[in-house]
């Protein structure tokens, strides 16, 4: 298939392309409650071909580009046509001109995974019995779960010379825990790994069990009103995509965002610690080839990185780096018990979002947690609304930390003042 | 004009009808869905220009289905020809076989064969111009013009975004009494104006939908004026005093409480799971008498139409709340299996290379009787509700969590012009349904983006309703 595409960009003359080879497979488990519903394998494959055209107009030089993507069994004549016309429709895209990433070949990389020494099969099976060792209360138990198992074979090669590849292995998945007394409740959980962290799965999974006997328990709303916020977990990498997102070159570049090398990126820090974020890379190459390494985001809350694809970097005069999504973060001055004295813990939302064009924060609470002098109340119901660009300069962090797939840093933050929406 | 057939996929059938044949030999049930989907987005924005296939829509592919003597299984795989046909077979029983070692304490699920009716159907949806037909140029042309003229409205307006995209979608299912194939095409469009104010970039978003073709772009013109207005009123937003207030939903905000806050209890593979609190209220009242919801891929000519769901059941109109009173959910085959009701056409996939579930298709409110005027008129102070921007379901406590750009303050019966943004709508979803107390004419759907199943499993749907007015708590 490669080389049928290679021979229709050869005869349609098409010199700059890029091409994504993608071979994905998964072996996957379906439970409700404690019965196998469902077992899926996947074994696919396709090809993502990306075609540039340089051209000229009233003195202007453009290089515009157009994606397809092909399958395996398509015929000879069907690429050729879909490979014509995307150089067609490249030629309409008006984007200025910019050089194109030039790479090299390299070795096939094979992301280190203890999930590689096993089949797919097992892994789903050894991950499946890590989540339900810990399904051993008459309280609470898990309602549904599904393990997904995968290995993603990704080869990326261009007309420049970029030829890299590189084998992922992951396991992700989800499972809602629930508790019926006295209240039927329940609450959703994600995990993905990059090894075999079968202890992490079973932690996750007893403290799911626990987190929604709690809700269980939690009958009050919040009082409407002000408070000072403890986030934490998922919730704290959520928070770090506005981060995330506002250096990225393709903000900056259309100007959503106007930061650069230098920005305070926090504004003014009044109360609170600034931030020293790294980028971390989730693939070892960006989808153009681009080799992915650790990179200074923000120091002391300045921003040290701006980054990107190629056409977004070298707009702006820079050096491309690849899109990056998961962050490290260094910060976590307080105990976590010290933080979240006095404060409004919110632990599970319906669905906690953050806007890195607006930086509004928010979400519908499912069980929050409210620590006064006077003992702890469970809470459920209301809503948290407030916008980092407020309170950014005003977050302490926790000295415990947290990792997942995605994060690597303080367990949870506390934020002032943050308006609550209840009775 | 209706939308060709899929070469790709009636070449393959052959081939595909002779491994269904060896599959049945050997299974207790087997099937088989066939897919050959392109999808291409365009958009214009400051970041440059945008012509290129989805690689998440753009999917060509089989999924067998089959029983063995644990229950169902699946295998996912993107070619066949007739001298794989044995191979396959073998990767089918080896994958399927390899995933029967269970945790300790868990089973295997009771089995339940499908009824397999007997059922030929080729099928397809009309258009009026096709997106190749009116050519990469011309929609890229199109759709620059409409951002300049977006741009030009006011100097404040750091961008204006304009995108559209369509999907072609060819599915065949076979199984030992059914023959089926459709093919489909679904366009969608939107309009984004974006105004700087300090470091945020406050938004205004609209969205338009339809079963057919390029037709749809010349729709768009006509709101680049109100979504300008819109980004520039939201300069002056402030954030709203956390509270309950009588509240105006636009169709739009209609539409997400319908899909959000209701559909998604009415999934009934919630109902197997006892995951779904509406499992308890059929037969019961759940909202105002003034309320009667549909779903159905054949209730509308939306981007959630089809004529066969991705398990082969034919596609549905289904009531599911008449005047007030929950009737029914909505069901895929397997979920219909387990609660011993008929299937309701709801089986859908993100793809061929996804599991089915329950799920939505055009969901809606009917229209009721009153005009907006005098909707607004009869509040003494509360908000006219305008532009969501998402939803997430609760079905097991029908709580609500929905987020909408716009509060339009409304004082004494009238519009006072004050904004408040962003705005998260709470509560208990009976009670916001049964304070429903007026509903206008005119039904509207859109479809512009995608549900997911908590978290994942996009698939293209589309909901909306009247004009309603409700008590919301708002923050």
């Amino acid at each position: 298939m490669k080389q049928a595409i290679l021979n229709a960009l050869s005869a349609l003359n098409i010199s700059d392309y890029s091409m994504t080879e993608q071979q994905r497979s998964s072996a996957e488990l379906f439970f409700i409650k404690k019965r196998l519903d469902m077992r899926r394998v996947k074994d696919t494959h396709e090809y993502s071909v990306t075609v540039y055209n340089v051209f000229e107009e009233d003195g202007k030089k453009f290089r515009g580009s157009s994606t397809v993507i092909l399958f395996p069994g398509t015929e000879a004549a069907e690429i050729t046509h879909q490979l014509e016309d995307a150089y067609n429709a490249a030629g309409y895209v008006k984007n200025p001109y910019y050089d194109l990433y030039e790479g090299h070949k390299e070795a096939v990389k094979e992301v280190p995974s203890t999930l590689s020494a096993h089949t797919l099969s097992q892994n789903a099976e050894l991950m499946a019995a890590a989540l339900f060792a810990a399904d051993t209360r008459d309280d609470a138990w898990l309602n549904s779960a599904e393990i997904f198992a995968c290995r993603d074979h990704i080869s990326i090669f261009a007309s420049t010379g970029t030829d890299v590849s590189y084998v992922k292995y992951s396991c992700k998945g989800e499972f809602v825990a629930q508790a019926k007394e006295p209240q039927d409740v329940e609450q959703y959980f994600s995990f993905t790994y990059n090894d075999l962290d079968t202890d992490a799965l079973t932690d996750k999974a007893r403290h799911a069990l626990d987190a929604v006997c709690d809700r269980a328990h939690a009958t009050d709303c919040p009082e409407a009103g002000t408070y000072d916020v403890v986030l934490s977990d998922r919730h704290m990498a959520t928070l770090m995509e506005l981060y995330v997102t506002r250096s990225r070159a393709a903000m900056i570049y259309p100007h959503y965002s106007d930061w650069e090398i230098g920005t305070a990126a926090q504004g003014e820090i009044t109360t609170g610690e600034a931030l020293n974020i790294t980028l971390m890379p989730h693939v070892p190459y960006s989808p153009e080839g681009i080799p992915m390494r650790e990179r200074t985001l923000l120091k002391d809350g300045t921003v040290q990185c701006i980054h990107g694809t190629t056409r977004f970097c070298r707009y702006l005069g820079i050096e491309p780096t690849g899109d990056y999504f998961n962050t490290k973060l260094d910060n976590g001055t307080v105990s976590f018990d010290e933080l979240k004295k006095g404060c409004l813990y919110p632990v599970s939302f319906s669905d906690f979002q953050m806007d890195p064009m607006d930086g509004h924060f928010g979400g519908e609470i499912r069980l929050a947690y409210l620590y006064t002098e006077s003992g702890v109340k469970l809470l459920t119901g209301g809503s948290i609304n407030g916008s980092m660009f407020d309170k950014q300069g005003m977050l302490t962090f926790s000295r415990e930390r947290y990792t997942d797939a995605d994060y690597s840093g303080p367990f949870a933050v506390r934020i002032k003042g943050v308006n609550v929406s209840g009775k | 004009m209706k939308v060709s057939a899929s070469a790709f996929l009636q070449g393959k059938k052959p081939a595909l009808k002779e491994l269904l044949n060896k599959l049945l030999s050997e299974y207790e049930y087997a099937s088989i869905l066939g897919q050959d989907s392109v999808a291409k987005n365009y958009t214009v924005s400051a970041g440059g220009t945008n012509a290129s296939q989805d690689n998440v829509l753009t999917k060509r592919g089989f999924i067998v289905r089959v029983m063995d003597k644990n229950g169902y299984g699946e295998y996912s795989f993107s070619d066949i020809d007739e001298s794989a046909i044995d191979s396959i077979c073998i990767s089918i029983r080896a994958g399927i076989d390899q995933l029967n070692s269970l945790p300790n304490g868990v089973s295997f699920m009771e089995k339940g064969i499908p009824a397999d009716e007997a059922a030929t159907l080729a099928a397809a949806s009309e258009y009026e111009l096709h997106p190749s037909k009116l050519g990469d140029k011309e929609i890229i042309s199109r759709l620059t013009a409409l951002r300049e003229k977006g741009v030009a409205t006011d100097e404040r307006m750091v961008d204006f975004y304009v995108a559209f995209s369509y999907q072609e979608i060819h599915k065949l299912f076979l199984s030992a009494n059914r023959d089926l194939m459709q093919d489909l095409l679904w366009s969608s469009g939107a309009l984004m104006g974006m105004a700087r104010k300090g470091e945020e970039i406050k938004t205004s978003y609209r969205g338009c939908s339809m079963q057919g073709g390029a037709e749809l772009i010349y729709k768009l013109d006509a709101d680049i004026e109100n979504v300008a207005k819109t980004t520039l009123e939201l300069l002056d937003s402030e954030p709203i005093a956390p509270g309950e207030y009588e509240c105006i939903c636009d169709p739009d905000v209609t539409g997400m409480i319908v899909h959000e806050a209701f559909g998604h209890g009415v999934e009934m593979d919630m109902f197997v799971k006892d995951r779904a609190l509406a499992q308890s209220y059929v037969g019961k009242q759940v909202a105002s008498e003034l309320v009667t919801m549909h779903d159905g891929a054949c209730a509308s000519d939306q981007t959630g139409s089809y004529f066969f769901d991705d398990e082969g059941t034919l596609a549905h109109d289904t009531i599911i709340i008449d005047h007030g009173i929950l009737k029914t959910g909505i069901s895929d085959i397997r979920s219909a299996e387990a609660l011993s009701t008929p299937p309701t056409g709801n089986g859908r996939r993100e793809s061929f290379e996804r599991k089915a579930y329950t799920r939505m298709t055009n969901t809606f409110f009917e229209g009721g009787k009153d005009k907006v005027e005098d909707m607004i008129a009869s509040i003494k102070y509360g908000f006219l509700l305008e532009e969501p921007t998402s939803g997430m379901e609760d079905p097991k406590n029908w709580g609500i969590q929905c987020m909408v750009s716009i509060a339009r303050e409304i004082m004494d019966g009238k519009l006072t012009g004050k904004i408040f943004s962003p705005i998260v709508l709470t509560g208990y979803v009976p009670d916001l349904l049964k304070s429903i107390t007026m509903m206008s004419g005119d039904v509207k759907l859109a479809g512009g983006g995608f549900c997911g199943k908590g978290y994942k499993e996009w698939v293209k749907v589309s909901d909306g309703g009247p004009y309603i007015k409700a008590k919301i708590r708002l923050g």
